[in-house]
């Protein structure tokens, strides 16, 4: 609970600071909006239209106001509610996201406890050495490398997406599938690499041996001893992962022309469109915040001690 | 060589030989050449110092050959199996129902996210579990329902043991291997875990294999003993036998070496009326509100040795610490000689007063930097030179040629000696010493305590001695203090204490060890 509040005091001290510091950078809503051909005249114009010109402390109280009501903002350069803007490409990656994670991180889990269960034999460390390449390439390689083969050669998906932010889950599926699937390459790396190495280290502990010379047989092992003592160091990597998904995934998105989050993000960066970038801080804020919390709190099912501290 | 365990043995090695894996043949194997024969229902006691090799040889017969190790020649049976070559299916099928082996981490060996009652989930299923379990756990001595979903952390030392003995017992074995069952339990938990596993033993018929460096706990629940040294038995006999007369050299020392009560290896010398140490009403508080010391008086004068014996928490290392400094004083004052203030946090200290007092540690692996020779760990911070450091090592029993020699190059006796020699070089009139031989052999210890007892001597140091073990303090000390809880239950000259003692808590440690020196 009380994690809860410092989170929150976190996430609004947090907004104030981006708040602030995106108002710092040269340029507003109407210098974006009217671009190289504004007059000073006409910049004033706009700004006085849109109370730009009041203080920073008014203008953070006007605008926190707002968001409190639910109300994100209004697009000066796109003439639109940021939260319609928004929303449809949200929507759109935790799609993606959602897909990405489902390939990904069962399957870590898999084949990182098989793995784990023999560090020592060569497929164990040849998958382990060849899941370094795949979190090292950056996404831009593996993209083109999915896009190439998944394609070009072997036509299954659309190479780039061609579709309106706001299509229908029919219309959005088919593209969903090489971003994602280019995600899912790093993430399960991540994920697979940390539970091989922590099944590893638990099934050299006291108490895995104790068990198994009271005669526990391997399948109860695994699934009530080894298990859910490799677990918390891969849910706090997945919460990590889960969080990068909703919000890291510009170089992917731009990859395929995907209408989401990352991509609309780069956009707005590259046009200046203040009250369209401080709301998609927020969100990656929250998504980091929520995420490890719930690790935190995930870890405290696997382990009783961290449960009893807690009191 | 196969040899063939009549019907009624349980457990036979013929000529074993264990060796370090690709490592040459003319080096000193693990295990040599271990001829060992268990009748059904029989009791062994083997004990032996440390790299004696005496877990190894329990755990083979368990069919667990450790990591890195390699059976040269011989043969392992257990109840007519070669269990090493068994698969693992086999050998769960056999764990638990035939054989059962508690190792000696008692603190690792329970899962951690499980439940006591889960633990015997894994190997008792079928109708009325609960019920089996409860009286499972009523034989070892803990009755009640509220241990059944107790977490392995809510236990004690002692509980964890009982639990652990009771997951052994649970589907009545016909052999259980016990490897060290209380070298993590204060002497009457030990004591009284042992009386446990000696009744269940009586009344189930078990044969039971009892690892342990105590003489004093094998022969507390073995009819046999065997000797081990060097990867060698040694000795093997009826367990009265070896200890009243013993044959082989290392079992003399081993004997001779055991602490007793009424023997002393150290003369009082004469003391000064000079006080190196005053405290008044002390009191220590750590964590949130535990007391680790109450309302403590104690005054020590210069020559004078002083024992502190109590169990973990009963606050005697908490007091150490604080006076050199490593723990701050909540109540109460605590002086030195010259009325210098030991309440004042280390930092402020003034270098005379630090290198006054001096602790050496239980552990010496953790005290001494293994990145440094035994010449530059000593001369650090005492500033001393080659020459003061080779005579302090040779006061300690240590040669020129551990100058170079880093801690990985020497033994754990060694170790405890070079640490030894670190205190002296500040020349402290105050030596502290905290359970300085419980990690050694005791025939090591023997060795390092008369060590001790010719420093005393020569230099006439005041110390103060802090031990679980209440024989070796009474054969060491003028005065002993009994602590429990924080509070101090006894105090006295080593004669009064051991021979009218006022406190039943001292009662009993007297008791367990009188026992043990009976054997």
């Amino acid at each position: 609970m009380r994690r809860v509040v410092f989170s929150l005091a976190t996430f609004i001290a947090l907004a104030v600071v981006s708040f602030v510091g995106v108002d710092a950078l040269p340029g507003d809503g109407c210098t974006a909006l009217l671009g190289r051909f504004g007059t000073n005249a006409k910049i004033d114009a706009c700004r006085q239209e849109n109370n730009l010109n009041d203080s920073v402390v008014v203008r953070l109280k006007d605008w926190s106001g707002d968001l409190v009501r639910g109300d994100l903002g209004y697009s000066i350069k796109r003439d639109e509610q940021v939260s319609e803007i928004i929303i449809p490409r949200l929507r759109n990656t935790a799609v993606m996201a959602a897909v990405a994670a489902l390939i990904a991180f069962p399957s870590a889990i898999v084949v990182g406890l098989l793995l784990g269960r023999y560090p020592r034999k060569r497929i164990s460390k040849a998958v382990n050495q060849f899941s370094v390449i795949a979190m090292t390439l950056p996404e831009f390689v593996i993209a083109t490398v999915l896009w190439l083969v998944l394609s070009i050669w072997i036509p299954i998906f659309p190479g780039v997406s061609v579709m309106p932010s706001n299509a229908s889950l029919l219309q959005l599926l088919p593209n969903v599938w090489l971003p994602a699937l280019t995600l899912a390459v790093v993430i399960f790396a991540h994920s697979m690499r940390t539970m091989r190495a922590s099944v590893t280290n638990v099934q050299n502990m006291p108490f895995v041996e104790s068990a198994r010379l009271r005669g526990t047989n391997e399948r109860k092992m695994i699934s009530r001893h080894i298990v859910p003592a490799a677990l918390p160091p891969v849910v706090n990597v997945v919460a990590l992962d889960g969080a990068w998904l909703l919000t890291g995934t510009f170089v992917t998105e731009a990859a395929f022309n995907f209408q989401g989050l990352g991509r609309l993000a780069i956009d707005a960066i590259s046009d200046r469109d203040t009250a369209l970038i401080l709301p998609i801080i927020l969100f990656g804020l929250a998504v980091y915040l929520v995420s490890s919390i719930l690790a935190d709190s995930l870890v405290r099912v696997f382990d009783p001690r961290l449960r009893s501290n807690n009191r | 060589m196969i040899t063939t365990l009549t019907q009624s043995q349980i457990l036979g090695f013929s000529n074993v030989t264990v060796r370090i894996k690709n490592e040459a043949r003319d080096s000193r194997p693990i295990l040599e050449a271990i001829g060992l024969q268990l009748e059904r229902g029989e009791t062994l006691g083997i004990v032996g110092g440390s790299g004696s090799g005496k877990s190894t040889l329990l755990r083979l017969a368990a069919g667990v050959l450790t990591p890195g190790l390699v059976l040269d020649q011989g043969e392992v049976t257990t109840v007519g199996k070669n269990l090493l070559v068994a698969t693992p299916a086999e050998r769960s099928n056999i764990y638990g129902s035939v054989v059962a082996l508690v190792a000696q981490s008692i603190g690792e060996s329970l899962t951690p996210h499980l439940t006591v009652l889960s633990h015997f989930r894994d190997t008792v299923s079928g109708e009325a579990v609960d019920e089996r379990v409860l009286e499972s756990l009523a034989e070892v001595g803990l009755g009640g329902e509220k241990y059944l979903h107790r977490y392995p952390h809510q236990l004690s030392g002692g509980e964890r043991q009982r639990v652990l003995l009771a997951l052994a017992l649970v589907r009545s074995p016909q052999l259980l291997l016990l490897d060290e069952p209380t070298s993590a339990l204060d002497v009457s938990i030990g004591s009284e875990v042992l009386t446990t596993i000696d009744r269940l033993q009586r009344s189930r018929g078990f044969a039971l294999v009892c690892v342990s460096h105590d003489l004093g706990v094998v022969s507390q629940i073995s009819k046999r003993i065997a000797v081990m040294n060097q990867g060698r038995i040694v000795e093997l006999g009826q367990t009265s036998q070896v200890l009243r007369s013993p044959s082989h050299e290392y079992t003399k020392a081993l004997v001779s070496s055991i602490p007793k009560l009424d023997q002393r290896i150290r003369e009082s010398s004469s003391q000064s009326n000079e006080t190196v140490l005053v405290c008044r009403g002390l009191q220590i508080v750590r964590g949130q509100t535990t007391r680790a010391i109450d309302s403590l008086d104690l005054e020590i004068k210069q020559g004078e040795v002083v024992g502190i014996i109590g169990e973990s928490g009963s606050g005697k290392s908490s007091l150490l610490s604080a006076i050199c400094g490593l723990v701050s004083v909540t109540g109460g004052s605590l002086h030195d000689g010259d009325g210098y203030d030991l309440s004042t946090a280390l930092q402020m200290r003034p270098r005379e007063v630090l290198s006054s007092i001096q602790m050496v540690f239980q552990n010496p692996d953790d005290s001494l930097n293994p990145m440094r020779t035994v010449a530059q760990s000593l001369s650090r911070y005492t500033h001393a030179t080659n020459s003061e450091i080779s005579s302090a090592l040779l006061s300690v029993g240590l040669g020129e040629q551990f100058l170079t020699r880093r801690p990985r190059e020497m033994s754990g006796g060694e170790k405890q000696r070079a640490a030894i020699a670190r205190a002296l070089l500040a020349e402290p009139r105050l030596l502290l010493l905290d359970e300085v031989t419980s990690a050694l052999d005791v025939t090591v210890q023997a060795a390092v305590m008369k060590t001790l007892a010719d420093l005393q001597r020569k230099l006439n140091i005041a110390m103060i001695i802090v031990s679980h073990d209440i024989a070796l303090v009474a054969s060491f000390v003028d005065r002993i203090l009994v602590l429990r809880n924080g509070q101090l239950v006894e105090q006295g000259s080593v004669d009064d204490v051991i021979k009218s003692p006022r406190d039943s808590y001292t009662q009993n440690l007297i008791n367990i060890s009188a026992r043990r020196a009976a054997i």
